[in-house]
């Protein structure tokens, strides 16, 4: 299934501006389209939503300056979700690196006990404690009913990898709720 | 089929969903920062093939360049002052740089990142500070292990170019971007920095004047901290032994750069730091601590006494950071258990959270002023 088709189906994905209208008014139009649903998936992975909107909006710069050389424009949505998860990830590997550096910053406040989400919701948590690349399967598997193919392509991985990441997230996030 | 646990986390993420937000403004200046991106890209790639041309050249030639391949960071003294073509990277409103990791970006009042003004590609920002006009964006970038000495960057606003200008410990650019103040050992003015202090090359505090050129210099030790006045007419530096500080300096630095220490002020106890102290708008703000809180007191910058406590805080709370603006007084503190926030103080001098944020040093950026 070709990508455009797959960010049909995401929620991610809704009405594009045409092409030929360049400039502003394409990017506030995309912004508009776009931006919501990629901060509700970016909050889905980390919990709060200041730093959600910082990331879709680096996010959004990065796809936007490529826009002109995507290969498939009209799946934005698709590149938008892929760019986000992408620097989920990264801003997670370096708070960790920052956590090792500085002994009075907490990494586990900074990754699990995120404040804009009920702290209180053992589910919402243990889904928290996954690798980012767990959480964005999960989050598109459950939330937005996306295939395993379509999971494969929105992140970048191998079908076989998304398939081993599900299970192991399932397994574990059983396993962290019934211990909760 | 799904089991209880996957429609369990099926109906929290439903849940989830439906409480973010369902419209969202794009920020003001998004084709600005897509623009810059795009121009961040198509260098680095004219970066690479100039590189690949360049070393196809010195192949051929077989020249090896000695200059250059040093490590030694590039410094242009003709063209310091050579202002860019565009100055209004910076969006109405914005009030605090924060330096943290690679980037140094721009916050509103509400905590919200407006723009990403600098990404370096290696290193770590350390400290930001913009020119009074808003055409100069200057950092400190630390990289590698030479602990002591730091890159003295100067970007233009936009920052589509930057520059190494020199190596110091710390530095502070003149509100008027005129002069540029360096503490560190070695001759710092003509880009040599050393770790470590020697009987032949002390610490000091160096300022120099970047359009003619002309330097001059004042032994200093320990300095953690070096703050230009909002009129440029002097500096003030803190000293610091071991893990705490104890004094408070005054250094005049009229015209001809005859640097005199005009005022030596004892104060309490503050732990070492790099952004404890900073002027506001009716004052220096000075950030202390004792066991039972910490305290942001005000001096008079002009006398460096005592003239008020702004904000006071018991032993749950952490402040590490305070940045006086136009508008308001933020600071950064931990109330424990939890993580760093950015809070503005309120008219009852209440803490009024506006963000989480990771940490990183935030400055003041100086508003614009009136065209004409």
């Amino acid at each position: 299934m070709e990508l455009g088709a797959i960010a049909r189906r995401l929620e991610v994905v809704q009405a594009v501006a045409p092409l030929a209208i360049r400039g502003e008014v394409l990017l506030e139009r995309l912004y508009r389209a776009h931006a919501p649903a990629a901060v509700r998936f970016a909050i889905m992975l980390t919990g709060e939503r200041e730093l959600s909107e910082d990331l879709v909006q680096e996010a959004f710069i990065r796809v936007a300056a490529k826009l002109d050389t995507l290969r498939e424009p009209d799946a934005f949505g698709a590149y938008l979700t892929r760019a986000v998860a992408n620097l989920a990830k990264s801003h997670f590997r370096h708070q960790q690196v920052v956590a090792r550096h500085q002994r009075s910053v907490d990494l586990t406040t900074l990754v699990e006990d995120p404040i804009d989400v009920a702290a209180s919701d053992s589910m919402l948590v243990a889904l928290r404690r996954l690798p980012v690349q767990q959480r964005a399967a999960l989050v598109l598997r459950y939330y937005n009913d996306a295939s395993h193919e379509e999971i494969s392509q929105v992140l970048g991985i191998p079908v076989g990898t998304v398939k081993s990441q599900l299970s192991r997230g399932l397994a574990r996030l059983r396993r962290e709720y019934r211990d909760a | 089929m799904r089991d209880v646990i996957e429609e369990r986390l099926a109906a929290r993420l439903r849940d989830l969903g439906e409480v973010t937000p369902a419209e969202l403004s794009p920020p003001a200046d998004l084709r600005a920062r897509v623009g810059r991106r795009k121009h961040r890209t198509r260098a680095i790639t004219r970066g690479l093939v100039l590189g690949i041309a360049a070393a196809i050249i010195v192949a051929f030639t077989s020249v090896v360049v000695l200059q250059g391949s040093t490590g030694r960071p590039r410094v242009d003294v003709s063209s310091r002052l050579q202002a860019p073509n565009v100055h209004d990277a910076l969006p109405a409103g914005t009030v605090l740089l924060a330096a943290r990791g690679r980037d140094v970006i721009a916050l509103d009042d509400g905590g919200h990142t407006l723009a990403t003004m600098i990404h370096a590609g290696r290193g770590a920002i350390q400290y930001a500070q913009v020119t009074a006009d808003h055409r100069w964006l200057w950092y400190l970038s630390r990289k590698g292990t030479d602990g002591a000495c730091a890159d003295v960057v100067r970007a233009d606003i936009d920052g589509r170019s930057s520059k190494i200008i020199t190596r110091a410990s710390a530095f502070a650019i003149s509100p008027d971007g005129a002069r540029l103040a360096l503490f560190g050992a070695g001759d710092l003015a003509n880009n040599r920095c050393v770790a470590k202090p020697t009987a032949a090359e002390p610490a000091r505090v160096v300022v120099e004047q970047l359009d003619g050129g002309q330097s001059a210099a004042l032994a200093a030790t320990n300095v953690t901290a070096l703050r230009w006045s909002p009129d440029g007419a002097y500096l003030v530096t803190v000293r610091c032994s071991g893990a705490r500080c104890l004094s408070l300096e005054r250094m005049d630095v009229p015209r001809d750069l005859r640097l005199s220490l005009v005022r030596n002020h004892g104060f309490a106890e503050v732990p070492a730091g790099q952004s404890f102290v900073t002027f506001g708008v009716d004052g220096l703000y000075v950030l202390q601590s004792s066991p039972s809180g910490q305290a942001v007191d005000r001096y008079d910058p002009g006398t460096l006494e005592f003239a008020g406590v702004r904000v006071a805080t018991d032993r749950h709370w952490s402040v590490s950071q305070v940045a006086p603006t136009a508008g308001a007084t933020f600071v950064v503190a931990t109330r424990a258990p939890g993580r760093p926030g950015l809070y503005v103080v309120g008219a009852d001098g209440r803490l009024h959270l506006v963000r989480p944020i990771d940490p990183g040093i935030l400055t003041p950026v100086f508003p614009l002023p009136a065209a004409g």
